[in-house]
């Protein structure tokens, strides 16, 4: 996923709500943690990186429809609503094997922000806890 | 070849005008800290990653990394210390027209501090700005007394000891003399871990910790650093809400007069983020 000076909305992208992306975090394995990147109203309420059930919990409070960028190889969306089960088509899968997807809030479609996967912590935390 | 000469009066003088406006949670102090926690750990995590994935000198990627570590916790630090100002502050501006006892005579600001606050006309800015919060017993000492019931010592501790109160914040005491030691360490010195830095360091730790070393944390150092700050500032945001709020509703139960529970509550409700009851009027965060 490379770096564009435009903004998601001006760019090849689909809709979801929150509410989906949460869903769908909920189906994700407990050592898939997460950080978010660049967003304020995330980032004020929780302390990342954290586990999939503590973003979901956020993100249906927020109760908001996202813009996720189309970053598949050939990028054709226009705006096409998403459901949770079709999330995982969609994940941009980075180097460590993580998968990314880069957002933004449709009530504030200049500021783009990205939801990480932190596998690395997760696996940390739960070794952590299987220690104690 | 000589270097060019360069205007160094007027550059440097350029830098206070190169900034951002303050995010819209920097009136929040817990969200104000999250936000800043969160970014610094994102920048050790941006960096880290993206380097990793384009051909670098691997002794250097991991030099860097680890100054960059350093960085990230310091900044980490002077978030928390930061968020324990502003708690202090706004606790200060919500009690300091209905007490008349000798509160805040713990706070020592010179005049020429105080005037710089003038203009904001900020009570509780123009007391804490100008110190640091990066000691245990000081933070304590002030927070107990800014909090303290009419005319009494005090007996709320940010950091108790076994003996104090709160309960739920007890046993953060020797951990957070620890993480200020750290960064005392980085900010004054460097990150070089002294003879006398080693010395403090080794009676917290109950370890032998060598000097002269220059500190060099790994990512996961800052990541414990982050869990115990986060997990402790909110713990610190709903402790000082709660008594913030049962202080309040005393100075009410004695004057009724002096202010509206409901509007008291919902002022403090949108302040620590968290349902707030100022003498029986509970309110929700806005």
């Amino acid at each position: 996923m490379t770096g564009s000076t435009l903004h998601i909305r001006q760019l090849p992208h689909f809709r979801l709500h929150s509410a989906e992306l949460a869903k769908w975090l909920d189906q994700q394995p407990e050592d898939s943690w997460w950080s978010v990147d660049g967003d304020p109203l995330l980032t004020e309420r929780l302390d990342f990186p954290c586990p999939p059930d503590e973003l979901a919990g956020a993100l249906r409070k927020v109760n908001g429809d996202l813009l996720l960028l189309d970053s598949r190889d050939e990028p054709s969306a226009k705006g096409d609503m998403l459901t949770a089960d079709q999330l995982d088509a969609v994940a941009y899968i980075d180097e460590h094997n993580d998968r990314v997807f880069q957002l933004s809030w449709e009530g504030t479609p200049e500021t783009d922000w990205i939801l990480i996967e932190d596998r690395e912590t997760g696996e940390s935390s739960l070794a952590l806890d299987d220690a104690e | 070849m000589p270097k060019p000469p360069i205007n160094l009066d007027t550059y440097l003088k350029y830098i206070p005008s190169h900034s951002i406006p303050l995010s819209q949670e920097s009136g929040v102090p817990a969200e104000h800290y999250r936000r800043s926690a969160n970014d610094a750990w994102n920048l050790l995590v941006y960096v880290e990653r993206n380097l990793s994935e384009v051909s670098v000198y691997r002794a250097s990627y991991e030099r860097h990394i680890r100054r960059l570590s350093t960085m990230v916790l310091l900044g980490l630090v002077e978030s928390f210390e930061r968020f324990l100002k502003e708690i202090a502050a706004e606790c200060i501006n919500h009690i300091a027209g209905y007490v008349v006892d000798g509160r805040f005579d713990v706070f020592t600001a010179k005049g020429s501090a105080v005037a710089m606050q003038f203009a904001e006309r900020n009570l509780g800015k123009a007391l804490c700005e100008a110190l640091t919060w990066c000691d245990c017993d000081e933070t304590n000492k002030r927070i107990r007394r800014i909090l303290a019931d009419p005319f009494d010592a005090g007996s709320f501790y940010v950091f108790p000891l076994a003996n104090q109160d709160p309960i739920v914040l007890r046993d953060r005491y020797e951990l957070m003399c620890l993480i200020w030691q750290l960064r005392h360490t980085i900010a004054h010195n460097a990150a070089v871990v002294t003879g006398s830095d080693a010395l403090k360091l080794r009676l917290l730790i109950q370890r032998a910790v060598d000097s002269p070393r220059l500190l060099w944390p790994t990512k996961g150092d800052v990541w414990y650093v982050k869990l115990f700050l986060d997990e402790t500032a909110g713990l610190i945001n709903r402790e000082v809400s709660q008594r913030l709020a049962v202080l309040l509703s005393t100075v009410h139960n004695k004057d009724n007069t002096l202010f509206a529970p409901n509007a008291k509550a919902q002022e403090l409700a949108n302040l620590f983020r968290l349902p707030c009851t100022v003498a029986g009027q509970t309110c929700n965060p806005a």
